[in-house]
């Protein structure tokens, strides 16, 4: 470099200056050829000295970027054509071997200064060569990544090259990097293809670079920042004219070029949203790239696909107005898309180009979404059938619309309706719920991203729900609501519940499933509580309330209560009773208001709740101790189903005796807890026993009698079966009749494997002590001979004994 | 800490940088952070958090931190303003290598001097640290012992990746 100023500088060349001029290109082929030198540090200087040879040895265009330290440095156009001893003659074409030198002697032939320029391309044919060496380092690869990007940047005709030279690269490494040298040039490739996008001149490989630097993982937000500007842009001259385009009527010919030339820099946002990072470089495509036939009459207004993709638009079909007088880029834009949709056979396929394949480029995806926000219905079922046909490939587009409305909305707020926001909600979700079976869950994922759920959204994610087949799905999502966002939860969970006293008994079991998990949380029990006594205090009306029947359901109001109805306002509160005990309290008041066919499904449905709180429940216990009034049969029940298997534990029957005692002289209350009195007690009370109920003697009896499940003595009982017998021979006439004492025996009788011959002689027997005699015992001793004529002789020895006391 | 445990130790020439925008320092919470700009010095820092909560900046070590750095030099340097020429620039974490390559590479070539461009991802935690600066330190004194750095510093690094069972990252930039 500095030789070559040297010499240009001075007019006359002295000899000392041709000795220089010889030495330094010997040293230049010299380093050239340490390109193959052993050593890796020689070899990464000699491609810089390369790139610095290039340089110097290339003319500068008007689109080179040039560093400003170098702004006065050589290079070859700043040669003279007229230099004594270097010109730009006819090349003697010199192989390549070094720099021509003059022979000797004195002012020998000048060096023809093109030969310098193909000396230049020379130096990039070898750099370029050399970085395709399969054993290349890395180092070196990256150094000369990074020249080439230098060279590219300053001599853009070199551009080609370079590129090519990058692509070779990309798809061929060399396999003698490891994988981390493999990162390190992958990212330096990425970094220096950036640099080079940004060049002005650029333009024309934009597709090339952008597709490598995908390839390398680069976001498309980092691609359109690394655009040139506009303004800046200057494309290489095509050899076609644009004949076609030459025909445009767009309004004012040739305006759309015009204003896209001085579009405004490429941050600001037009119209409304969605463009801030997307600069926007107008070009004209040439007619070969028109691929639809039917558009090719139109002038085509094409924006080059690495930035966005074409959009096609004939603009005879526009009835738009906005094309004629519209000067911002914004208007003409919708106009596009219009006609686009247009008169078109089909929007399907302009779209689809549109969008383009599943992984549209964000830029793409972002402006579809802002036109269609923009456009009235048609054009919006339209988008909404293209969305649902491939949603998962479309789901972008989808949430971009999606997004858009929103956003649409906000910038109106607070004057702007959620309508179309609404709708477009609505529409995908419907859509989504009427497609068959989606296991990826893509309806859940819109739900949970989507800025707001308007009422009818909700709707659907309800209905969604009651579907049997996507209960599960619908109301993991609603959960999810639930879980996600706070500050509307109680609607979502409210739908929730609603669908808990669901006709469907899936629905509603899933739905309780779900709820008894949010019991859970703290934050949420208070409402369901709350939802749940709502619904059981409407069983204190005489006759349902209409808000159990949906709307749509056309009942009358006074209806009266059916077990179906009833149940409704019972399912809740029973699946969260055995999560907080307390709520029995509330069923007991409940009950005491409640109409007798109510009573008696509470009756039913409460058995297997009661028997999961179990006896020790510290409420159930309270709740036997207090026994409202008008509960009693309620408590009774309650009894019942905790002893009905188990025996009864010591702090039952302590309530129970109490309650007897002190409150409710009612015998029945004492049944259930039989097997845990004492032996006197029960025996007092077996004259009110008896006189119950058949049914209930017999029950009374099996108790006492361990005879319940039929396996004989499996329960403890106060009474073994003689003491029980004789018990009965024992009841005072005056409290009990003796028809129901009678009754009562029998019942002892019929039990053979308990009233065994042995037991029944030791009851005679006993009786037989006593005095006075009771007054069955006649009776019983014929009963026992019937039963058991073994037993003749013991009962002739009894007699005997009985005639001597003088019966 | 790679300064202190370098300077104290081993004699190699060494400078520290930040590279992002501003200086971050832990606070009570993961998306709390402190905040100061590269003018604040290590004292003003201390001071600053020793006032917000003495306990907490105490157990977690960043006191001490500072207290150390103070005695090397009065504040942060950021890598971006820094003018001088470095043989070799090592960094501790990917996002902060990819700064400084971009920075190298937007600067104008002056003289094609070459400065080697490492980097081996390092938690950001006391232990790590404490391994990670041991890794480095041999690391540097491999590299100290070369005959011939640009020849050699390629193999030395695939060595050491297959002995520490690290990835590197490595790139040259030019001055």
């Amino acid at each position: 470099r500095a030789a070559s100023q040297w010499m240009v500088k001075s007019k006359v060349i002295s000899e000392l200056q041709e000795a220089c001029w010889e030495m330094v290109s010997a040293m230049a082929s010299d380093i050239i050829l340490l390109l193959d030198s052993d050593n890796d540090g020689i070899r990464t200087h000699a491609i810089k000295f390369v790139e610095g040879l290039i340089i110097t040895l290339s003319p500068r265009m008007p689109d080179s970027d040039v560093p400003k330290r170098h702004e006065n440095d050589i290079s070859l156009e700043r040669i003279p054509k007229d230099h004594p001893y270097i010109k730009y003659s006819e090349s003697r074409a010199r192989g390549w071997g070094g720099f021509a030198s003059p022979r000797r002697p004195l002012r020998a032939p000048p060096v023809p200064a093109d030969v310098l320029w193909e000396e230049g391309k020379a130096a990039l044919e070898q750099l370029l060569k050399f970085m395709v060496h399969p054993a290349i380092s890395s180092i070196n690869l990256t150094a000369a990544l990074g020249s080439l990007a230098t060279i590219a940047r300053q001599r853009p005709m070199f551009m080609a090259e370079v590129i090519q030279a990058y692509e070779t690269l990309h798809a061929n490494l060399p396999p003698t990097l490891a994988k981390s040298q493999v990162s390190s040039v992958r990212k330096n490739l990425k970094l220096h293809l950036l640099s080079v996008l940004r060049h002005p001149s650029s333009g024309d490989f934009q597709p090339q670079i952008t597709t490598l630097l995908v390839d390398l993982g680069t976001q498309q937000a980092e691609i359109a920042r690394s655009m040139p500007n506009p303004r800046d842009v200057r494309k290489r001259p095509r050899d076609e004219p644009d004949a076609a385009l030459k025909k445009m009527k767009i309004g004012e010919p040739g305006a759309a070029w015009r204003a896209a030339a001085s579009l405004p820099s490429s941050r600001e946002p037009l119209g409304r949203g969605g463009w801030e990072d997307t600069s926007l470089v107008a070009s004209r495509c040439p007619p070969g790239d028109i691929r639809d036939r039917g558009w090719q009459d139109g002038p085509c207004w094409a924006l080059p696909s690495g930035s966005l993709g074409s959009l096609r638009c004939p603009p005879e079909d526009t009835g738009d107005k906005g094309w004629q007088n519209g000067p911002s880029w914004g208007v003409r834009l919708p106009g596009a898309v219009w006609a686009l949709g247009g008169g078109a056979a089909g929007r399907g396929p302009p779209l689809r180009r549109a969008h383009g394949c599943r992984r549209a480029p964000q830029a793409r995806v972002k402006i579809l979404a802002s036109l269609v926000t923009q456009f009235e219905v048609p054009l919006k079922s339209e988008v909404l059938a293209f969305v649902l046909d491939d949603i998962r490939g479309r789901l972008d587009l989808a949430f971009a619309w999606l997004f858009q409305e929103y956003n649409a909305y906000l910038s109106r707020y607070p004057s702007g309706s959620l309508d179309h926001y609404d709708e477009c909600l609505i529409g995908l979700l419907s859509g989504l719920q009427e497609k068959p079976d989606q296991k990826d869950g893509i309806f859940t994922k819109v739900v949970l991203e989507a800025p707001l759920i308007t009422e009818s959204a909700l709707e659907v994610i309800r209905k969604y729900c009651e579907d049997e087949s996507r209960t599960y799905l619908g109301m993991s999502t609603l959960r999810d609501l639930i879980f996600k966002r706070p500050s509307r939860q109680f609607q979502y969970l409210h739908v929730l519940l609603d669908l808990s006293s669901h006709e469907k008994d899936k629905v509603r079991q899933q739905a309780l499933l779900f709820i008894k998990r949010m019991y859970e949380k703290d934050q949420l029990r208070e409402y369901v509580e709350k939802f749940a006594l709502n619904y059981l205090q409407l069983l204190v009306h005489p006759n349902p309330p209409s808000v159990l029947f949906g709307a749509d359901k056309d009942t009358e109001v006074a209806a009266p209560w059916t077990e179906e109805t009833i149940k409704q306002c019972l399912y809740l509160y029973l699946a969260l009773l055995p999560h907080n005990h307390k709520l029995i309290h509330e069923l007991a008041s409940v009950y005491t208001e409640a109409i007798a066919d109510i009573k008696r499904t509470v009756l039913r449905v409460i058995e297997q709740p009661i028997r999961g709180m179990g006896m020790n429940s510290p409420e159930l216990l309270l709740l036997v101790e207090n026994c409202p009034k008008g509960a009693e049969t309620l408590v009774t029940r309650c009894l019942h189903s905790l002893t009905d298997k188990v025996p009864p534990s010591p702090e039952l029957v302590k309530r129970v005796r109490d309650l007897y005692h002190k409150r409710l002289p009612d015998v029945r209350f004492l049944i259930p807890v039989l097997n845990g009195l004492e032996k006197k007690e029960v025996i007092q009370a077996l004259p009110k026993l008896i006189k119950l109920n058949p049914i209930v003697v017999k029950e009374v009896f099996n108790r006492l009698l361990g005879t319940q499940h039929g396996e004989g003595t499996s329960a403890v009982s106060p009474l073994n079966p003689g003491e029980l017998l004789i018990a009965l021979h024992n009841i005072d006439s005056s409290k009990c009749d003796m028809k129901s004492i009678i009754k009562a025996t029998n019942l002892c009788f019929a039990e053979r494997n308990v009233y065994t011959s042995e037991v029944l002689a030791v009851v005679m027997q006993q009786l037989m002590e006593q005095s006075p005699l009771p007054m069955l015992l006649m009776r019983t001793v014929i009963q026992s001979l019937t039963m058991y004529p073994r037993l003749g002789g013991f009962v002739m020895n009894i007699l005997s004994r009985l005639i001597m006391k003088q019966v | 800490m790679l300064e202190v445990f370098f300077e104290s130790k081993r004699g190699f020439s060494v400078r520290s940088f930040g590279t992002g925008t501003h200086v971050k320092l832990p606070g009570p919470a993961p998306d709390k952070p402190n905040v100061y700009d590269f003018k604040t010095t290590y004292d003003q820092m201390y001071n600053d958090l020793l006032r917000k909560d003495k306990e907490l900046y105490t157990q977690n070590g960043i006191l001490h931190m500072l207290d150390r750095n103070k005695r090397i030099k009065p504040r942060p340097e950021r890598f971006q303003n820094c003018k001088d020429i470095f043989d070799l620039i090592l960094t501790c974490e990917e996002r902060v290598y990819d700064q400084v390559v971009e920075d190298l590479n937007s600067r104008e070539q002056e003289t094609c001097q070459p400065v080697h461009v490492i980097n081996v991802d390092i938690q950001d935690n006391h232990e790590e640290a404490t391994l990670g600066a041991f890794l480095i330190c041999e690391l540097c004194q491999c590299i100290q012992h070369t005959e011939d750095m640009e020849n050699e510093i390629d193999e030395l690094l695939q060595e050491f990746e297959e002995k520490s069972g690290r990835t590197f990252l490595h790139t040259v930039c030019f001055y």
